[in-house]
This record gives C-alpha cells, sequence and structure tokens, in this order.
C-alpha cells in the first residue's frame, strides 16, 4: 500500500486561527462545535482554558515530573477531541477532562513503576528538624513533594485535586468515581500522613513563609 | 474523661473537613467552638492550617501545551488532509481543463458566426430546398392524389 506523505493544509505556527468571541462561549459549547464541526479553533480555546488544571494535575500525581505530565495532559486533549461526540453535556468539561488525566497517570506509573522509598522523605524530614529555620522555600517544596509523592495513590489523587486546584469534594468524587464520604476519609487520612511526615517542617506559621 | 476524648476524636477527624469549608455551617460553629476551648485540637487545627502554607511551597508552575496539542490534532487529521489535498489537485486540473476548452469553444463560435455571415450574403439567391428537394422539411400539401401501386 502506498502511503501517501502528509501535507499540513495549514503552517501549525499560524493555527487555528484565534477567535475572540470564543474566549466568552462555555465549555459545553465549544465542545459541541469542536464536534460538530470539527472546529480546531473552538478546541484550542478548551485547551488554553484547561491546559494549566491538566498539567498542574499530571506533574504532582507524577512526583513532579514536568515533562511526563505535559504528554499526559497532551495526550488528554487529544482523548477529549478524538471522543468529544460521545461526551453529554453537563457543564463538567473540566471533571471529565481531569477523570482522563488521573486515569492517565495511574497508567503512566504502573508503567514504569516508579516507587519513591519512604526513607528518602523520613532522611530530609530528620535534616530539616535539626535546622528548620535553614530551610528555604525550594527544600520545603522538594520534602512536600516528596511527601505528597509517597501518599498512595488513591490518597494523592484526592489531596492533590482539594489541596492544589481547589475542587469540592463532589467534584472530586465525581473525577475519582467514588462517593463523596470516600473523599472526606481520603483527604483525612492523607493530611494525617503528610501531617506526619513534614513535622519537622510545621513550626510556626509565619516562618513557615 | 472518655467522652472528651471521643469528642476531641471526632472533632480531629472533621478538621481537614472543615479547613475546606466541606461542613455544614451548624457543625463548622461547633468545631470552632471547641477549638478555642481545647488546646490539643486547636494545636491540630494549626498544624494543619501550616501544612496547608507548607504544601504551597511545592510549585510546579504553569506550562503551555496548547501548540503541541494542537500538532498532535494536526497530525492525527493527516488521513483526510491527505485525501482533502488530493481532491483539491484535480479540482484544479479540471478548471484548467475548463478553461481550455471555453477558448477552444469561443473560436467555434467565431468561426460559426463568420459562416453564417457568409451564408446570407445577399449574392446567393437561389432557395436551396428547390436545387436540393431533399432538404425541404416538408411536403407541400397537393391536390394531386398520390398514385397507389
Amino acid at each position: 500500500v502506498k502511503k501517501t506523505a502528509y501535507r499540513s493544509v495549514y503552517p501549525v505556527e499560524d493555527y487555528p486561527m484565534h477567535r475572540p468571541d470564543d474566549e466568552h462561549e462555555d465549555d459545553d459549547a465549544l465542545l459541541a462545535r469542536a464536534a460538530r464541526e470539527r472546529d480546531t479553533a473552538a478546541f484550542a480555546v478548551l485547551v488554553r482554558r484547561h491546559q494549566g488544571a491538566a498539567t498542574r494535575t499530571a506533574c504532582r500525581l507524577l512526583g513532579g515530573d514536568l515533562a511526563a505530565a505535559e504528554d499526559v495532559a497532551q495526550e488528554a486533549f487529544l482523548r477529549l477531541w478524538r471522543t468529544a461526540d460521545a461526551y453529554q453535556a453537563r457543564g463538567q468539561l473540566r471533571s471529565y477532562l481531569l477523570r482522563i488525566v488521573c486515569n492517565l497517570c495511574g497508567d503512566a506509573r504502573r508503567q514504569r513503576r516508579e516507587i519513591i522509598p519512604l526513607d528518602s522523605c523520613a532522611e530530609t524530614a530528620d535534616a530539616g528538624a535539626a535546622v528548620p529555620e535553614a530551610f528555604d522555600r525550594r527544600l520545603l517544596g522538594e520534602a512536600v513533594r516528596k511527601a505528597v509523592s509517597a501518599l498512595p495513590e488513591p490518597m494523592r489523587a484526592v489531596f492533590v485535586l482539594s489541596e492544589y486546584e481547589g475542587l469540592s469534594y463532589r467534584e472530586i468524587a465525581e473525577i475519582l468515581e467514588i462517593p463523596v464520604g470516600t473523599v472526606g476519609s481520603r483527604k483525612h487520612l492523607a493530611t494525617a500522613a503528610l501531617r506526619e511526615r513534614l513535622r519537622p517542617y510545621l513550626g510556626d506559621e509565619e516562618e513557615m513563609k | 474523661m472518655t467522652e472528651i476524648t471521643l469528642t476531641c476524636r471526632l472533632v480531629q477527624e472533621r478538621l481537614t473537613a472543615y479547613l475546606d469549608g466541606e461542613l455544614p455551617e451548624d457543625t463548622a460553629r461547633e468545631i470552632i467552638q471547641h477549638c478555642a476551648a481545647c488546646d490539643s485540637c486547636n494545636r491540630v487545627l494549626d498544624e494543619l492550617k501550616a501544612l496547608r502554607a507548607a504544601a504551597t511551597a511545592w510549585d510546579v508552575g504553569d506550562s503551555d501545551i496548547s501548540r503541541r496539542v494542537m500538532a498532535g490534532m494536526e497530525a492525527e487529521r493527516s488521513p483526510e488532509a491527505t485525501l482533502l489535498s488530493g481532491v483539491v489537485d484535480e479540482l484544479r486540473l479540471l478548471r484548467e481543463e475548463m478553461r481550455a476548452a471555453r477558448t477552444e469553444i469561443a473560436g467555434l463560435r467565431a468561426e460559426v458566426s463568420e459562416l453564417r455571415r457568409a451564408a446570407n450574403a445577399p449574392t446567393v439567391t437561389v432557395s436551396r430546398y428547390r436545387e436540393v428537394p431533399d432538404l425541404m422539411p416538408y411536403a407541400p400539401p397537393s391536390d394531386t392524389p398520390i398514385p397507389l401501386g
């Protein structure tokens, strides 16, 4: 079978055309148009609107690996583009997208089998306990990254979506397809575990800033 | 003593939900009142607030992936786009052929007009029908009966 070389109809740099009116349309209307007319400009608005949440969430679920997170976020948007016809408009596109992101992160972690040993967190915490005031924000961030990454996956997802994306328990329940009560208990367990691991850093709140 | 401990345990279990704004108003009020009176629970509440502040230290920044998403969509569109560009090429060829055909037709029309003018010239006076009877469109009516047999 002769394969025809692909020739782009538009140069990617100038594509898609930016239409300012699209910025005021809601997610569902844009996705419906993208699905119906294969309107890439409408879809581009959705990408710009939600790429931050998708990439940040993926990055935190993948232990801070930004390159892997960008791959996951890109794949999530491409899946959304491919299956836009199947999306049922209920005003919850962000939740729908983040569900795809969480599932893809689960797959990515299973493939990589990357487990961050708890010991490494404990070592950092001990070091912090000796001279807590010497830790700058970057080191604190690194300690938090390790501690959050060491949480069991179900707790980590709840913690990241709640703490960093500010989603309500109901939205998180929708994304992870679990009861709202389970979200609450996982968040409680996650914070209890983090409180334990990061105790050396949780001194005076003013010092943290 | 047991009652107080149980209450503290229940309060501490709800402190995270309280900070997340997930508790009903009356329950939240009870939590505030309890923490104001209980050092142990108040300390846990402070630690949870400090944890929340510490968590923000892990900043992953924002990435712009819109171009790579668009490039991925473009690549996935390739079979359609290839087919489309083939059709466009074919239409372009057809348009060229139509232009050539139109020029040829215009030339033929000019030739026909020239011939018509020549045919209608006043020098030709004899009816073609009399000279060439086969070209008569119909037989003129006649009183003479047509012989049979």
